[in-house]
């Protein structure tokens, strides 16, 4: 039987986790496969996370999670679902959500700046501005301290300044 | 984006000594950020998905919990069906032979067991003396399972003359087929051999008399109860007619 605490951390987090692959990736169905992935990691190790869960350990093992696939699929981001990883799973789509997202423009316009920065700016960016979480929970995602965040953090609005002027 | 986190932004980068125009621009890009809509998978799409996932964890479990408890179980057969070819295998050994101790201890297992078994050892001593002989250079092993078939002569459960025949029969082909220095030992075990089927026939013989006597005495018991019975019968009723 699956614990119910685990049901109410996917209801709880998996959009963000959603979110947070989506901007990693820009492709709403790898994004779908890969909070999948996640989760199921979660839950098969449910019993021994679940003393130490925190939102910034999962964001963790997610960021973990896509280093490790882009290590495998050497040729960055030009992901295809044809290499979706396994989750043991059948994977299935929100397809009105993927709509949405691949006809908003603001979503376009604010990858495409995002994507010009460097990726240490890109990672605090999505994580601090989109998902919004702290700057501690960052420096312990990104293993910065709470300052060198801070700091990234400017430099980042500052290059976001730039190439938004310019679009 | 949420306002308090907002403002916490704002504050953190007055904190840091932002200038205040620089602020009001990263401020139109936070907003820029935050009016990106929030990406909310319908909550019958998450059910979905943990549906699956418990799906997943009751076939986990058959595929998963039936193995551990069969694995051991299918080991064990394994492990036994090895065990018993190898005792199988180890019956046609000789000495020397790898397998030969585990044929041994096989047969000390059955005798202890079945005493009648000894006759069966006596036999075998006496094929595996045959099998040596045929190979002629293995005279040390030869003379040591002489010894071994001495043995096992001497012992008293050893009472099946048949069995016994039969190794002499063993024994005599092991002198035709040896070479000459050996053959003078197993002349002498053929002897032994002789003198056992002697005794085990006289003792066979004697323990026929025995049953013999014992049928006779308990036959004579029968039928000396019987006449007692006869004479007391007649005497009670002459006793009638007397009265």
């Amino acid at each position: 039987m699956r614990d119910q605490d685990f049901d109410e951390l996917y209801l709880q987090f998996s959009d963000k986790i959603y979110k947070y692959f989506y901007w990693q990736t820009h492709d709403p169905y790898l994004a779908e496969d890969f909070t999948g992935e996640v989760f199921v990691r979660v839950w098969k190790n449910w019993k021994r996370f679940k003393p130490d869960f925190s939102q910034a350990w999962l964001y963790r093992i997610a960021r973990n999670f896509l280093i490790d696939y882009w290590r495998k699929n050497k040729y960055r981001k030009e992901t295809s679902l044809e290499t979706t990883v396994e989750t043991g799973i059948e994977p299935s789509y929100d397809e009105d959500l993927i709509g949405k997202i691949q006809t908003d423009n603001k979503i376009k316009q604010l990858y495409d700046a995002i994507s010009l920065l460097p990726e240490n700016l890109k990672e605090v960016v999505v994580l601090r501005f989109i998902e919004e979480l702290s700057a501690k929970e960052v420096g312990e995602i990104l293993n910065l301290t709470e300052v060198n965040v801070r700091v990234l953090q400017h430099r980042a609005l500052q290059k976001l300044r730039e190439v938004i002027k310019y679009e | 984006m949420n306002n308090d986190f907002e403002e916490e932004l704002i504050k953190e980068l007055e904190n840091e000594g932002v200038f205040a125009k620089d602020r009001e621009e990263y401020t139109k890009i936070l907003n820029k950020i935050s009016m990106s809509f929030e990406m909310k998978r319908s909550e019958s799409f998450k059910m979905s998905f943990l549906s699956k996932l418990s799906d997943q964890d009751k076939k986990k479990r058959i595929f998963f919990t039936a193995p551990r408890i069969y694995i051991p179980a299918l080991l064990f057969t394994l492990l036994l069906f090895i065990l018993i070819t190898e005792v199988v295998n180890a019956q046609k050994s000789l000495p020397g032979q790898p397998l030969y101790p585990i044929k041994r201890l096989s047969e000390n297992i059955v005798k202890t067991v079945n005493p009648s078994f000894q006759s069966e050892i006596l036999k075998r001593r006496s094929e595996e003396i045959r099998n040596l002989a045929q190979q002629k250079n293995n005279s040390e092993l030869l003379k040591k399972t002489l010894n071994d078939y001495e043995n096992e002569l001497k012992n008293k459960n050893n009472t099946n003359s048949i069995k016994i025949e039969e190794s002499k029969k063993n024994l005599e082909d092991a002198r035709e087929r040896t070479g000459e220095n050996s053959k003078e030992e197993i002349e002498s075990v053929i002897k032994k051999t002789e003198d056992r089927i002697i005794e085990t026939h006289n003792e066979e013989q004697e323990k026929e008399d025995e049953d013999k006597t014992i049928e006779e005495v308990k036959s004579a018991q029968t039928s000396i109860h019987e006449e007692d019975k006869k004479e007391g019968k007649k005497q009670n009723e002459n006793k009638k007619y007397d009265d």
